[in-house]
């Protein structure tokens, strides 16, 4: 699934990365990096992760192209749930 | 071995640079919670105990040694200067973001250039349950670690001595993370190029436009990463929070889509109320004194030109600044308490999006908000907006943002139009009045970086990502230093040009061609205010502003306020004193100027052609002068201030149509 169909506060490994900025890269966002989200917000097309202990905005728009498997001990039901 | 040495102070942005420099230095630059505070390169001196000096140069943060921003090229450039232009680094890391720091550190590292890892915030170890083995970092990365940071890490005798240290042992990295062997394994492409060192690599990348340099960035980022990961779950630890995380619950309001704005606009609707509500009380007190003082000085000095210059030239154009000095602390105030708490980031988080369709990004909303203090610093800090297309709509919007110079015209001309009443007995009608001629410089801004957002050339999409600083309350001393030294720039830098103005303004004022003697005060003066010089040029331009509604005397005060808008009150002022017999408060003196038919010079219609002709036009030289050295061409700077200054006039000779 993409990280723009995760929920907040689920967390989640990337599993890809489609074609990404550099500036994305060197903020730590890699395949195999665990994420959470912390805020998505439709209005202000933001998304707002915790990578290593760091909080990084990202636009929606680059969420999509994130690829993520949400982490098996949590509760898959909610996190899974597509937003649309 | 060399008495001083050179070293330079390198790192991510917002890892407390600037603020380790200032404490090694004893200088105050500017710090702030925010990332890119640090838009160009300055210099400090410190001594070693040994007695050896330090030169130390604080540079812009940079993420890695492939520049997106102008800020970081400077970096670049000087990281690569390496021999020869320096004898060391200083790398500042911070504790909470290590693992991302490092990414920069080990191409450093792998530039061979001698290096000393400063972990900085070191005193958040405890409360983010942060455990760091320095000793095992040291280790991997072959280069002295040193732990600093407030309580009980802000230990500058054990720094001063472990740098010490440093200089004198000046010892490259002991390990590579990019051997020239690992080089050629992980870049096969670039066998053509015949890349000898990791040197040679970053050179190629930056300096020489090849087709695959992106990808090789990626590919060596991904690469440092994997490397990285290897040892740093070794020698980083950070355990579960147990308490709540302040700053996640403060996001929770101050990023939500609805209260976040709420929150936003309301800070925004204080800042102008205190603004012009709070700062009345000390502005009276300075009125008053500048009245005491005038009315001292006529007394006791002897009664001739040197006494009425120093009290109708200097005093009053001096008087005519210091009084805005209030309001001006208010603003700054809120600023930097923004810039320092870390909610500026959230400010770039929630318009963002709304930024988009004029062109430019979240981003540049820092700058159009620092413009409200002053455009040419707000003009320098674009240099941290990665896009050349947005950072040229922003740097040429932020002039129409109103900077703490048009405040003296505004407050002046409003407390003369605008009654004294409040708006259900909260809102008073001229904070409000104020807090509209703000929006009206924002939505100005707008206007103009969409119409340039039509007209510029796009070449390729840019997005905003950023790290979002912990909130923090600055220290006292903290934010006192820079609040001081922000108003010590405006006075003193305003100052120097308003006491040549006055000075001059009150010579032409008081000289003429002809020899008419006239008398004020019991002086005698070659000639009156009416034939003076400045009398002479006001008649001549009179037709051209006639149309807004300005005399001659206001016209003086607009020409000479294009070198700096604040000059237009010290000019009246000192216009008025040179005519006037008893020194007063300049808005009484104002309201009583009046046409030879009775008609109040300043109505309500003339004020607001004024206040709308200072709202557009562009009458700072620095700015054009900042203009021109950002975009490197003065068709900019002229095109900015023909396009404002003209839709300035336009814009009052409407309103003075309408209105009159």
């Amino acid at each position: 699934m993409k990280l723009i169909e995760l929920r907040p506060d689920c967390e989640a490994y990337i599993t890809s990365l489609r074609d990404v900025p550099v500036k994305m890269l060197e903020m730590g966002v890699l395949e195999g990096s665990k994420i959470k989200l912390l805020k998505a917000s439709p209005l202000q097309q933001m998304l707002l992760l915790q990578l290593h202990g760091n909080r990084i905005a990202l636009p929606q728009e680059l969420a999509e192209k994130i690829e993520i498997e949400p982490l098996p001990d949590q509760d898959n039901l909610y996190c899974r749930k597509l937003k649309k | 071995m060399k008495n001083s040495y050179k070293l330079l102070l390198v790192g991510n942005s917002n890892v407390g640079k600037s603020t380790l420099f200032n404490i090694l230095t004893g200088l105050h630059r500017q710090t702030s919670n925010y990332p890119g505070t640090t838009v160009a390169e300055s210099t400090g001196y410190f001594k070693l105990p040994d007695g050896t000096g330090i030169q130390l140069i604080d540079l812009p943060g940079t993420e890695t040694l492939y520049p997106h921003s102008m800020d970081e090229e400077v970096t670049r450039q000087e990281i690569m200067s390496y021999p020869g232009g320096y004898d060391g680094i200083i790398y500042v890391a911070d504790v909470d973001s290590l693992k991302k720091n490092l990414l920069l550190l080990t191409q450093i590292i792998d530039l061979k250039i001698p290096v000393l890892l400063i972990i900085n915030k070191a005193d958040k170890m405890a409360s983010k349950a942060i455990e760091i083995d320095t000793d095992g970092l040291e280790k991997y990365l072959g280069i002295p670690v040193f732990l600093f940071g407030k309580k009980p890490y802000d230990r500058k005798e054990e720094l001063l001595k472990k740098i010490q240290e440093f200089v004198h042992l000046r010892k490259p990295p002991a390990t590579a993370f990019f051997p020239s062997l690992r080089l050629m394994e992980t870049f096969p492409e670039l066998k053509k190029y015949h890349i000898r060192d990791y040197r040679d690599l970053v050179k190629l990348l930056t300096e020489k436009n090849i087709r695959e340099s992106k990808e090789i960035i990626k590919k060596e980022i991904i690469r440092r990463y994997q490397l990285i990961n290897r040892f740093f779950s070794r020698i980083y630890k950070r355990r579960p929070l147990k308490r709540k995380d302040i700053t996640g619950l403060l996001d929770r309001v101050l990023l939500h889509p609805f209260w976040g704005y709420v929150v936003f606009f309301l800070i925004m609707f204080l800042l102008f109320q205190s603004v012009y509500q709070l700062a009345e009380y000390p502005m009276n007190y300075i009125d008053g004194l500048y009245h005491k003082l005038s009315l001292f000085l006529l007394d006791k000095l002897p009664a001739n030109m040197f006494t009425d210059l120093i009290v109708n030239g200097l005093l009053s154009g001096i008087f005519g600044v210091l009084i805005f000095v209030p309001q001006i602390a208010f603003l700054f105030l809120f600023i930097i308490l923004m810039e320092k708490t870390g909610y500026m980031s959230r400010v770039v988080y929630l318009t963002d999006r709304w930024m988009k369709p004029f062109g430019m990004s979240g981003k540049s909303l820092v700058p159009l908000i620092s413009g409200t203090a002053c455009a040419v610093p707000a003009i320098l800090a674009t240099r941290s907006i990665e896009s050349r297309r947005e950072r040229l709509i922003t740097l040429l919007s932020i002039p129409f943002t109103t900077c703490s110079a048009r405040l003296p015209v505004y407050t002046i001309i409003i407390a003369l139009i605008i009654p004294e009443k409040t708006i259900w007995g909260l809102i008073g009608l001229k904070g409000l009045t104020l807090f509209l001629l703000y929006v009206l410089g924002f939505a100005s801004a707008l206007f103009a970086a969409w119409l340039l957002h039509q007209f510029i050339e796009k070449r390729s999409a840019s997005h905003l990502i950023m790290l979002m600083p912990d909130y923090h309350l600055p220290s006292f001393r903290e934010w006192i230093f820079d609040w001081l030294d922000k108003l010590r720039s405006f006075v003193f830098g305003a100052g120097k040009i308003i006491v040549a103005f006055s000075v001059i303004l009150w010579f032409l004022g008081t000289h003429g061609w002809q020899n008419n003697q006239g008398e004020m005060k019991g002086v005698a003066y070659p000639v009156s205010l009416e034939k003076s010089y400045l009398g002479q040029f006001g008649r001549i331009i009179e037709p051209v502003f006639k149309p807004l509604g300005f005399d001659w005397k206001i016209d003086i005060a607009v020409l000479s306020s294009f070198a700096a808008r604040e000059i237009f009150i010290s000019t009246l002022a000192t216009i008025y004193s040179v005519e006037d017999d008893q020194p007063e408060k300049i808005v009484d003196r104002l309201r009583k100027e009046k046409y030879a038919d009775g008609r109040p010079v300043f109505d309500f219609a003339t004020g607001i052609a004024i206040l709308l002709f200072y709202a557009f036009a562009l009458q700072c030289m620095s700015t054009l002068a900042v203009i021109k050295q950002e975009t490197g061409d003065w068709k900019y700077a002229l095109g900015a201030f023909v396009l404002m200054t003209g839709s300035a006039y336009v814009v009052s000779f409407i309103a003075y149509a309408l209105l009159n």
